[in-house]
């Protein structure tokens, strides 16, 4: 019999058992985090007698789609959806390319104060950003931005743990693949572009995944800033419709759903690189 | 090398110049705001906005409401960053303890609450713990442990708020302690195991200690998260019943938006980072003492 290794020897009980134990312990968890969102799902697709009776059932008797095309054609969710959609891109987009040039040159360009610069985007990450919300919202009040997108793509445009993500997997890349093309005569932007970036490619997918997931769920700053309701992003508008129609579990369960369906979609798309840049940003600690 | 400098300096540019604007002008422009009496009538008219010191701040000190927002938040993350903390290392040990091609099934069940947008998920749970109606009541009365009124008691409603944030926040944890569970070498517990050591001991003198940079790495992730405690009190309770779970950050958006006194705001703003400063700094003091050893 092969020796017990990893965690079923630490437990002190029989090898078999134990993984019996963590396939039990597991099933256990994954039921508990699992239930309440796929319960959702299906009470959104309950008529509404169903949905509104006392206890709603697990299952819907008759699926139907009332819900979500109420959601759709009385509370504007499209609208909402489509803000989110534009937020959550232009905010990947501009922190994948503030993220990427800054990690690359701390990690392999030499210049003077680098390691301030550093040092800042580590004091970046200690900062609450929503303490900020008070003098940001004056920042932009000032300039005639509240209202528009760019004050919810600005602000966190600069992502000192995305940063510091592609610094430390830049680190890891021997300087000699870099040097060979500056002895070559190419311009930093040049190696930048065509020997760094593809060499980068992994870790600014993972970061990308991480921010878009992290901006479409933005609650607080998006509420503040965002005060006309055409420009609201979804979590907004979800508060919103729930502070008015709390009692329509059908009708809630609905916009719920699609706030959180796109996401959980794009994580298990791409789980290999949201999981890396969960675990990469551990380390960069 | 002389033509290398500037461009280097290029390439931070744009990360420190929306670093400054957006991070650090506001970080000093709300210590600025806290030392004045900004509120509706200062700013209908500037004449009445004076620099009034630490006024605030005393104010704060004899502020009921204010401690029991501290208290509250407090509350979530002593007993909340602890909880999570068990729940990330029991689950990652178990992952890391089955068949390989059963984890990513388990590591995806486990992990989906966390990109999950926090409004959704509070709504969800507000039905699930309605005291009548609510699921977690029906099987506590078919277990018959009665029917608690979860989020209008005001001792069970801060329980309840912990209880989802744990249930949202465990996952991300997990993947991080079982990725550090995966560095530890085997070799040591073959040692252990030839010299006789129990499965208990080798628990916790090998996997423990050796994930414990990693679990205060976490602490830290977890305190700074929770101590932003929002959105879930926000849609589950709005801060009630009696303000029972109102926490510093609800408390500093109901003074500052809701009726404008910016000035007073602002200062639970700067009590609540240098309070996460605090924390951070203990922590790193800590890790460095478990190094030093």
């Amino acid at each position: 019999m092969p020796e017990p290794t990893g965690v079923a020897s630490d437990m002190g009980v029989p090898t078999r058992m134990a993984r019996a134990g963590a396939y039990l312990g597991l099933a256990a968890l994954a039921a508990v985090t699992l239930f309440p969102l796929l319960w959702m799902a299906s009470i959104a697709l309950m008529s509404a007698p169903q949905a509104a009776a006392g206890t709603p059932p697990l299952w819907p008797q008759h699926p139907t789609l009332a819900n979500i095309i109420n959601v759709i054609s009385q509370q504007h969710i499209g609208t909402y959806f489509f803000n989110s959609l534009v937020v959550a891109t232009a905010t990947t987009v501009l922190s994948v390319l503030v993220a990427g040039s800054a990690g690359y040159a701390l990690a392999h360009v030499g210049f003077r104060g680098r390691r301030v610069v550093s040092g800042l985007m580590v004091f970046g990450v200690l900062i609450p950003t929503q303490a900020l919300v008070l003098p940001l919202f004056e920042m932009f009040r000032e300039v005639h931005l509240v209202n528009h997108y760019a004050a919810l793509v600005l602000p966190v445009a600069a992502n000192p743990v995305g940063i510091l993500l592609v610094q430390a997997y830049m680190r890891g890349i021997p300087a000699e693949i870099l040097d060979a093309a500056r002895i070559d005569g190419a311009s930093e932007w040049r190696i930048f572009r065509s020997v760094a970036v593809p060499l980068m490619a992994p870790i600014l997918a993972a970061v990308s995944v991480l921010v878009f997931v992290v901006s479409w769920n933005e609650f607080m700053w998006p509420m503040i800033a965002m005060q006309q309701e055409n420009m609201q992003t979804l979590p907004v508008a979800l508060a919103a419709i729930d502070r008015e129609h709390y009692q329509n579990i059908g009708l809630m369960a609905a916009a719920a759903t699609i706030t959180m369906l796109p996401m959980v979609c794009v994580f298990v798309a791409s789980q290999r690189y949201y999981l890396r840049s969960v675990i990469a940003g551990s380390l960069t600690g | 090398m002389t033509g290398r400098r500037p461009s280097g300096v290029l390439f931070v540019l744009p990360a420190l110049v929306l670093l400054v604007v957006f991070v650090f002008i506001p970080l000093v422009g709300v210590l600025g705001l806290s030392l004045t009496n900004l509120d509706l009538y200062s700013l209908a008219n500037t004449a009445n906005l004076h620099a009034i010191g630490a006024e605030n701040y005393l104010h704060l000190l004899r502020d009921r409401r204010a401690w029991q927002a501290l208290a509250a938040t407090l509350a979530v993350v002593v007993v909340g960053v602890p909880a999570t903390l068990v729940l990330s290392l029991i689950s990652a040990l178990m992952i890391e303890s089955i068949a390989e091609r059963w984890r990513g099934l388990f590591r995806t069940a486990l992990f989906v609450p966390v990109v999950c947008s926090t409004v959704a998920i509070a709504i969800g749970w507000r039905y699930l713990l309605n005291t009548r109606f609510g699921l977690v009541n029906h099987l506590l009365r078919v277990l018959g442990l009665g029917a608690p009124n979860w989020l209008g008691n005001p001792h069970l409603a801060i329980i309840a708020i912990t209880i989802v944030v744990v249930w949202k926040g465990f996952g991300y944890g997990m993947i991080i302690v079982a990725a550090a569970r995966r560095e530890i070498p085997e070799e040591l517990y073959e040692a252990a195991r030839i010299e006789g050591a129990g499965v208990r001991q080798r628990l916790l003198r090998i996997t423990v200690p050796m994930l414990a940079p990693t679990l205060g790495l976490l602490a830290l992730l977890d305190v700074s998260g929770y101590w932003q405690l929002f959105a879930e009190p926000y849609v589950l309770t709005r801060g009630g019943p009696l303000g029972s779970t109102t926490s510093l950050l609800l408390l500093m958006y109901d003074r500052g938006f809701l009726w404008w006194r910016w000035g007073a705001a602002s200062a639970i703003a700067v009590v609540l980072t240098a309070m996460m400063w605090m924390f951070a700094w203990a922590q790193r003091h800590a890790r460095a003492d478990w190094r030093g050893e």
